[in-house]
């Protein structure tokens, strides 16, 4: 049955799932309750552009997604600021700019199987440079969200209220947004830039739908994104699935049921 | 009369060309119990806003004498409603400058959390979850989390939006009773006329971008003196030297009758001079339309 676990492959596709579904829930956890689910989507798609840029300069891909998913996350929440009464449409925005961007730069990119593993992951493709890469990320992420977690609920609860209270909202603001794109473009590798916004969401409602607490809330979610990772790695291997879609299906699955049962 | 807590002079503000409000000035003294009363869109939450520092006055001047401001912001605010914290972890956030940034609360502050509740009559409630709780108690929790810290300044936006007349009464005996007993000076941004004019010392009306105190509101110096001095203030927390707080919380007791409010009243309010009665030890504030002429020492 472990088998699967004896492939350096799978070793990685493993380490790096774990990594990734701890960062992508906490992520979630800020950009859902900021009602700004859609973010993810925003970024991810806009990392391509930056995936399809690092291709042509010959830089390294992920590298290309972090600086523009920073750039268009910055945007975003420019706009955001501009437009405070339509914060949905700074989002629709930066989206169309980075798939139009995205779409005419995959035009120029002579290796289109390394773009396509942008898009839908390669989880099992993973280098060691990749690991580190995910490791070094997960633990800026987690201990910024252990050292900022009752500044981040504040702040998700009532921004205003947080101001008032001297919390350094626009600081906090600049680096979750900064550790936003991070997470985007890193996680875009592995599970792929189409899917990457589903696993900050699912887990995260999931989490809502059975905590008392934001404290379990929180909690929840990186158990639920562990729970979907580990059944979908396993469910992919065996069934010869895609990975990503495999685990954010998982979720879907699981989803669909506590809805029911919450509504009951 | 106390010391000026909020002064407004000569100020302007407005969003692009649109001027919103022009050449406001307002005064709150300290222990006051001040309504802002307009239409929708009127601009009274603009004004408030100004008053928190979130917006920057075109012209003039917004001076608050002090940064011990309790906010409380429309429970029909979207956070609120689907936000999966529960009440205890709500109200800890009021106890952020006390806490610290990048420290967790300790026992002390989870105490004053159950004090605060038990104040506005919540205690029950610490584990729930803030979206199980209806609009009146949601309301409630939000002031908990305002008076935690103990604010000299207590704002609150629309504190009645969303909550049935009997759960808005009991709202607004609570906040009468942090006023008169504890002398908070309050400052409320309502569209409520009725319980404005029950409740508050006086009132502003804003409307077409200007902001006027309504004369029906105003009181001669010795009603306010001596509504001033039955109104001693004691603090809601007594500080020891440990350093440790400990609130001396009252639970909210509703009155079992509420005189009507008279609309039809326009001259001076002056029964506010008589001394609250008080059922189960809180006092009543008394409407307006009590005593009039007879009442009247000035």
């Amino acid at each position: 049955m472990l088998d699967i676990i004896q492939y350096g492959f799978m070793q990685r596709a493993f380490l790096v799932g774990i990594l990734l579904a701890i960062i992508i829930p906490l992520i979630g956890v800020i950009v859902v309750l900021k009602r700004l689910s859609m973010i993810g989507d925003a970024l991810s798609h806009t990392s391509l552009a930056g995936v399809a840029l690092g291709l042509i300069l010959g830089i390294h891909p992920i590298v290309g997604a972090v600086i523009v998913c920073i750039l268009a996350a910055f945007s975003i929440e420019g706009i955001r600021k501009a437009l405070p009464r339509y914060a949905e449409i700074s989002i629709s925005i930066i989206m169309s700019v980075g798939i139009g961007l995205a779409s005419i730069l995959s035009g120029y990119v002579e290796d289109g199987a390394a773009f396509n593993s942008f898009l839908f992951g390669s989880i099992v493709a993973i280098t060691d440079t990749e690991v580190i890469l995910a490791l070094i990320v997960t633990v800026i992420v987690v201990a910024a969200f252990i050292l900022l977690y009752k500044e981040l609920m504040f702040i998700t609860f009532d921004e205003q209220g947080a101001i008032l209270a001297g919390v350094p909202v626009k600081r906090i603001n600049f680096v979750i947004t900064l550790l936003t794109a991070i997470t985007v473009s890193v996680a875009a590798r592995s599970v792929g830039a189409l899917i990457v916004s589903s696993l900050m969401v699912i887990p995260v409602t999931c989490a809502m739908q059975v905590a008392n607490s934001y404290k379990k809330t929180v909690l929840y979610s990186v158990l639920f994104g562990l729970l979907f990772t580990i059944v979908g790695l396993f469910l992919s291997y065996y069934l010869n699935l895609k990975p990503g879609g495999t685990i954010v299906l998982t979720g879907v699955v699981i989803l669909i049921p506590l809805m029911i049962w919450k509504k009951k | 009369m106390g010391n000026p807590i909020i002064t407004i002079q000569n100020m302007s503000f407005g969003y692009g060309k649109d001027n919103v409000l022009t050449n406001v000035n307002l005064t709150v003294e300290e222990q006051e119990y001040v309504g802002i009363i307009g239409a929708n869109g009127a601009g009274k939450s603009t004004l408030m806003k100004l008053i928190l520092g979130q917006l920057t006055p075109v012209q003039g001047e917004v001076t608050v004498a002090t940064d011990s401001i309790g906010y409380v912001p429309q429970v029909g605010f979207q956070a609120v409603h689907n936000f999966p914290a529960n009440v205890e972890e709500v109200v800890l956030t009021g106890l952020y400058r006390e806490i610290g940034m990048f420290h967790l609360p300790k026992k002390r502050h989870r105490h004053m959390v159950a004090d605060a509740l038990e104040l506005v009559g919540m205690q029950e409630y610490r584990s729930r979850m803030l979206s199980e709780l209806s609009g009146g108690q949601q309301q409630r929790v939000m002031i908990a989390r305002a008076l935690i810290g103990q604010p000299k300044l207590l704002v609150l936006d629309e504190p009645l939006t969303g909550i049935d007349r009997e759960a808005g009464d009991k709202l607004y005996r609570l906040l009468a009773k942090l006023n008169l007993e504890y002398g908070m000076t309050l400052v409320m941004v309502t569209h409520n006329m009725e319980q404005v004019a029950r409740y508050t010392n006086r009132f502003y009306h804003v409307s077409n971008g200007s902001v006027h105190l309504d004369p029906s509101s105003i009181l001669c110096d010795e009603v306010l003196n001596d509504k001033m001095r039955i109104s001693k203030p004691k603090r809601y927390g007594t500080r020891h030297t440990s350093g440790k707080t400990n609130y001396t919380a009252t639970p909210v007791e509703v009155p079992e009758k509420e005189a009507p409010y008279d609309a039809s009243y326009k001259g001076t309010r002056s029964s506010r001079t008589q001394p609250a009665e008080t059922v189960s030890g809180e006092p009543q504030t008394n409407s307006h339309h009590e005593s009039k002429e007879e009442d009247a020492p000035c």
